[in-house]
């Protein structure tokens, strides 16, 4: 049940409750009423027996069973529905109703009601002796049988009448008594990260989701207490490290450039130079990634021609991979214009293409491919390098994951690529995901984001 | 050419006012230093600059605040502005504030050294469409390039790196530098793309030619050297 909504197992809980209690209260129903069928006629039957007798003890002569013509008199009520048999003496069968055949009846116990089964349906057998005399008096239970019949009929065409009404009703109900909720989740879905300054309007505050309301309100205040602390954390330690850094990088080219060092001081001051520069860089991945965990990451995109913009970054890329043999195949759609920050974009693009050289093989190559898909400028890069594999492929795009830890450290890497890459394409408004591509031994990237309308 | 340039430099931290202070002035500018906004704002309304660096986190009035009293005075002065921070609105903030220029910390003091110059001579209605080193010259409105009294031709991307160069001409211009401005990459890919640009230019500029222009100072970087 866990895929289901909320509403549909409310309904079919209803529709199972309803439906047992109602075949319980038929069940009880149908009992009842054939019990208080039989007891009546067991009754009657009894009656019959009793008004027989005291009709035969007036009688002052014996009976003449065959012709007597005042027999009738002796039966209260003679019923077509009801056969008598009489014996007298005992186990000797002096008159029988024509409609019972002989040996049809069974033997019952006396004054103790018995349903049997003829050729014509069930009965009901009543027999009492009284002296030499014994009447057994039968009664056809069809018509009682045929209302119960009915009964049932009516049931079995009412049931799921009844319970389709109870399935609407529940699903109607549902719908209403949720509705609150889904407005509550639907303004909530919207107050995100970005936005966490608004607040869900209470407007009914003395019901359970005005509670609600207030709960979640209550949880967002946090939030955004806590983001924008976070927020102003990395801002400040960000200030406040790049202030020493600054002085670091300033003395060290003030040195350098002064030109008096001996040789060895100059390559450890460009080593300083290089490592602040490192640190720099890695603290500004920091802080563009804490601002997009509190969803304070927005930039300016501007309208950029996204196909001129990625070709004239192929010769950059063949120069880069030249030193290791790898070849560069590129297929750009033409006239793709996309919003973008050009400088962050390039970023991405720049990181995609430097670990598709990283990581390849020596005399390897690399596959790109921008192209227009629906609403979508898709970007695609394969490199034929080792491919990423079973967990290491959920943690690309975790901060400071590094497939290869030692390796990579030596050939600079930060682990922030991707994790920035993954934000920025999220700043604009799309996807990048590792394709699984473990078929071809490849590792490719693919990100898409929206196209803008066109240019000229 | 700089003796007469006067510039003001609002910064709390004083080892970085230092820094700047001595690198300016090495430059042969003439500099005043203030630690804090109110002071600096009342030097930069009472005497004229040239041009003002102005530092965004500031005691007493921050820097935004001391630009936007600036403008509203009609104090036209160039400010390039230095912060730390490196938030994309920041920097929009500033310039919307009325600054020229922006730089982020850490910054290269060859590189403010540049800007700034380039900031003044804008104001001072100085061609900027035409730079010239030694024999060589540059116009960015035909995009000619000449040694001497012989053509060069370049690709865009090696005309913007020369360009970036004769800026700063006789500075060292880091190779970190060079990728942020002329390539624009915020991610240094630490590899031999500005080392390959460079060979190139250097091919079309001081082949056959004795006084090799485009020099290496090892270790640090790049530049041009007109003598």
């Amino acid at each position: 049940m866990k895929s289901f909504s909320l509403r549909t197992k409310i309904t079919v809980l209803a529709v199972l409750i309803g439906g047992v209690g109602m075949v319980l209260f038929a069940g009880v129903m149908g009992y009842v009423l054939q019990k208080t069928k039989m007891e009546s006629i067991d009754d009657l039957l009894k009656q019959q027996a009793g008004s027989f007798f005291a009709a035969l003890a007036e009688r002052e002569q014996p009976m003449n069973w065959a012709h007597d013509p005042s027999l009738q008199q002796l039966f209260n009520v003679v019923h077509s529905l009801y056969s008598i048999e009489i014996e007298q003496p005992l186990g000797t069968i002096v008159y029988r109703t024509r409609n019972i055949r002989a040996g049809n009846l069974p033997l019952a116990t006396d004054d103790v009601p018995l349903t049997v089964h003829t050729s014509g349906g069930e009965a009901r057998v009543f027999q009492r002796k009284m002296g030499d005399v014994r009447i057994r008096i039968v009664a056809d239970l069809g018509p009682s049988m045929e209302t119960l019949r009915t009964m049932r009929t009516y049931f079995a065409i009412t049931l799921p009448t009844i319970l389709g009404i109870i399935a609407l009703g529940a699903r109607w109900l549902m719908r209403k008594a949720l509705k609150p909720v889904e407005e509550i989740a639907t303004l909530a879905d919207k107050i995100t990260a970005t936005r966490l300054d608004q607040r869900i309007p209470t407007t009914k505050v003395n019901d359970e989701f005005g509670q609600l309301t207030i709960i979640l309100n209550r949880m967002m205040d946090r939030l955004e207490r806590s983001f924008e602390q976070s927020r102003r954390f990395a801002s400040d330690a960000s200030h406040e490290l790049k202030t020493p850094l600054t002085i670091i990088s300033g003395e060290v080219e003030a040195s350098l450039r002064a030109g008096d060092l001996p040789p060895s001081a100059v390559k450890t001051m460009v080593n300083i130079q290089e490592e602040t520069g490192r640190l720099v860089h890695i603290m500004e991945g920091l802080l563009l990634l804490s601002q997009a965990d509190a969803g304070k990451f927005t930039l300016g995109l501007q309208p950029l021609n996204l196909s001129e913009f990625v070709s004239e970054m192929q010769e950059d890329v063949e120069i880069l991979a030249h030193p290791k043999n790898i070849t560069l195949d590129m297929t750009v759609d033409p006239g793709i214009w996309v919003l973008a920050d050009s400088r962050f974009l390039r970023q991405v693009m720049l990181n995609l293409f430097d670990n598709a050289i990283k990581y390849n093989i020596e005399s390897g190559r690399i596959e790109a491919m921008l192209e227009k898909r629906g609403p979508f400028a898709y970007f695609r890069i394969g490199n034929s390098g080792k491919a990423i594999t079973g967990k290491d492929r959920l943690r690309v795009f975790d901060r400071f994951y590094r497939a290869e830890p030692s390796r990579e450290r030596a050939r600079g890497g930060q682990g922030l690529g991707l994790s920035i890459c993954a934000e920025i394409i999220r700043a604009h408004h799309g996807t990048i995901i590792l394709v699984d591509d473990s078929m071809s031994g490849w590792t490719t990237f693919e990100f898409h984001i929206p196209i803008a309308s066109q240019r000229t | 050419m700089h003796q007469h340039m006067k510039l003001l430099v609002v910064e709390d931290e004083k080892k970085i006012a230092n820094l700047i202070n001595n690198g300016l002035r090495e430059q042969g500018y003439t500099v005043d230093v203030f630690h804090d906004g109110v002071e600096g704002l009342k030097q930069a309304t009472s005497q004229p600059y040239d041009a003002i660096v102005l530092d965004i986190m500031l005691p007493g009035l921050d820097g935004l605040s001391v630009l936007r009293s600036l403008r509203e005075k009609k104090i036209a002065t160039p400010v390039m502005i230095l912060t730390a921070r490196g938030e994309v609105n920041e920097r929009v903030d500033g310039l919307n504030a009325g600054a020229d220029d922006y730089m982020s910390k850490p910054f290269s003091m060859d590189e403010l050294v540049a800007r700034l110059r380039a900031l003044m001579r804008r104001v001072t209605g100085e061609s900027i469409s035409f730079y010239k080193a030694g024999d060589l010259s540059m116009n960015l409105v035909s995009r000619e390039v000449l040694r001497g009294t012989r053509k060069v031709t370049l690709t865009p991307r090696e005309f913007r790196l020369l360009e970036y160069l004769m800026r700063a001409a006789d500075q060292v211009l880091t190779r970190t530098q060079i990728i942020e401005r002329v390539w624009e990459y915020h991610f240094d890919p630490g590899t031999n793309l500005v080392d390959v640009y460079i060979q190139r230019l250097r091919r079309k500029i001081d082949d056959g030619e004795t006084h090799k222009m485009l020099q290496t100072i090892r270790g640090v970087g790049y530049s041009i050297v007109s003598k």
